[in-house]
C-alpha cells in the first residue's frame, strides 16, 4: 500500500516516470479533448504511449475528480506529477495540491534569462548546450 | 442505481488490447467527438519503443545539411518529445553521443533549444499565449483579421494543390514539416487574412505534437505578432524546399505565391 500515487498527464507518457509498487494514472480529459478539438489520431498515438506503461491505470472523465477518487481507492494522501509550463496542466496540479517532480533540464539558466527573442536566450544557453 | 455515461464521472478504460486495430476500432466507439473532428488514424506509432527508434536513427549532420527540405533529414521526433515518452535532455544527450564535437550537432541541438525557449516563454505567460503578444507589422490591426477560417481551406478545397496537399497531409498523418507549418500559416495570415489564433487552434486539433507553446509562438513568428516582421514565402522558395511534390499552383496554372517578395510585400501589407 502506498501513501502516494503518481498523476500521469499527457506530458509525461514514458514508463520512466513510473515508481516501483506506486499506483499510477492517466485520465483522457473530456474538457480538453471537447475543447482543443482533439482529433481521433492524437487520442490513438497517446493510448499506444500508455499501452506501453506497464500498471498504469487509464480513465476518462474530469482530471481532479478521476485522480482524487484513484489516490482515495488506493489509501493515498500524496499525489506526484511532472511539473509542466502548460497553464491547463499547472491548474489542475494545483488543483489536486499535486507534488511537482522536475525533469532534467535541457539548459540549466537563471530563472531571470531575457526570453524576448530567442537570440537573446540562444547567446545564454549556446555556450552550456555546445560545451564538451 | 445504474450506472450512465454523461462524461461527467470517471470512466476506467481497457489496459490491453489484442491488435492495433483493436485499439482503434474502441478508440473510435469511445472517442466519438475525436474521431467527428477527423476519423484517420496515424502511421506513426506512438510509445517508447517506436520513439527508441526514432532516437537511434538520428543524423545530427545530415539534419544541419538538409533540415529545410522536405525530403531532408529530420528526426521525426516531436511527437515523442511533446508527450514525454523521450525528454528533451535525453534527445540532446542521444545527440552528442553521435557527433565527435557538439559543434557539428549544432543545427539539431539549436532546434531542440528552439522547444526549451517557447516552453520557458509559456511558462512566464501562461494563457496569455492566445493574445498577441505584439502588434502585427503588416500595416494590419488585429481587427482587420478574420475571426474563421475559411471553409474552402478547412475542406482542403481551395484549388492550389501545395495548399490543399498540406491540409490533407495534416488531417491524415498528424505531421507536417516545419517548412510546411511554416508556409500553411503564411497563407493563412497573409493571404487570406486571418487572425493567426484561428489557425493555431485548428493545427494544434489535428497535430501528434500539437503543443500550445511551440505551435502558438510559432504561428504568432509567422503573423509578426512575436516577431519583427512577417513571413512570407513566394513559389521559387517554395518550389526550393517542397521538391516535386507541388506545384504551388491551382488548375488553371495560376499561383497567388508566383511574385517577387517586393511584388508579394505591396500586394499583401500595407
Amino acid at each position: 500500500m502506498s501513501d502516494t500515487i503518481t498523476w500521469v498527464h499527457d506530458e509525461m507518457l514514458s514508463p520512466r516516470w513510473l515508481k516501483p509498487e506506486q499506483p499510477a494514472i492517466f485520465v483522457f480529459d473530456n474538457e480538453w479533448i471537447r475543447q482543443g478539438r482533439i482529433s481521433l489520431k492524437r487520442i490513438v498515438f497517446m493510448y499506444e504511449c500508455l499501452l506501453e506503461m506497464p500498471g498504469v491505470s487509464i480513465a476518462r472523465g474530469k482530471v481532479a475528480e478521476s485522480v482524487v477518487a484513484f489516490a482515495a481507492k488506493h489509501g493515498a494522501e500524496r499525489i506526484e506529477t511532472a511539473r509542466s509550463e502548460d497553464p491547463r496542466l499547472k491548474r489542475q496540479a494545483a488543483d489536486l495540491d499535486a507534488v511537482l517532480l522536475d525533469p532534467e533540464p535541457f539548459v540549466a539558466l537563471p530563472s531571470d534569462v531575457d526570453l524576448k527573442r530567442f537570440s537573446r536566450y540562444w547567446r545564454k544557453a549556446e555556450r552550456l548546450v555546445l560545451a564538451k | 442505481m445504474l450506472p450512465h455515461d454523461d462524461g461527467s464521472s470517471p470512466k476506467t478504460l481497457p489496459t490491453e488490447f489484442a491488435s492495433r486495430d483493436d485499439l482503434i476500432a474502441f478508440c473510435r466507439s469511445e472517442f466519438v467527438e475525436s474521431a467527428g473532428v477527423d476519423n484517420h488514424v496515424s502511421g506513426t506509432r506512438g510509445g517508447l519503443a517506436a520513439a527508441d527508434e526514432r532516437l537511434q536513427s538520428i543524423d545530427p549532420v545530415a539534419y544541419g545539411r538538409t533540415r529545410n527540405h522536405y525530403d531532408g533529414a529530420v528526426t521525426r521526433l516531436s511527437p515523442y518529445l511533446r508527450h514525454g515518452v523521450i525528454s528533451l535532455a535525453e534527445a540532446r544527450d542521444q545527440v552528442r553521443s553521435l557527433v565527435g564535437s557538439p559543434r557539428q550537432a549544432e543545427k539539431l541541438l539549436q532546434e531542440l533549444a528552439w522547444r526549451d525557449y517557447y516552453r520557458r516563454v509559456l511558462d512566464e505567460i501562461g494563457t496569455e499565449v492566445w493574445e498577441d503578444i505584439e502588434p502585427y507589422k503588416t500595416g494590419y490591426d488585429a481587427d482587420d483579421y478574420a475571426s474563421q477560417l475559411p471553409e474552402d481551406f478547412v475542406a482542403g478545397e481551395t484549388g492550389n494543390d501545395f495548399v490543399d496537399g498540406t491540409v490533407h497531409e495534416l488531417y491524415e498523418t498528424g505531421y507536417l514539416h516545419n517548412q510546411g507549418r511554416m508556409k500553411i500559416a503564411a497563407y493563412v495570415v497573409h493571404w487570406r487574412r486571418v487572425r493567426w489564433q484561428a489557425g493555431a487552434e485548428w493545427m494544434l486539433s489535428h497535430l501528434l505534437d500539437g503543443d500550445v507553446a511551440s505551435n502558438n509562438l510559432s504561428w504568432q513568428w509567422v503573423a509578426s505578432t512575436f516577431a519583427a516582421k512577417p513571413y512570407i514565402f513566394n513559389l521559387e522558395n517554395l518550389l526550393r524546399w517542397t521538391g516535386d511534390r507541388f506545384t504551388g499552383r491551382g488548375p488553371d496554372g495560376d499561383s497567388p505565391f508566383d511574385a517577387s517578395y517586393d511584388q508579394l510585400n505591396d500586394r499583401l501589407f500595407v
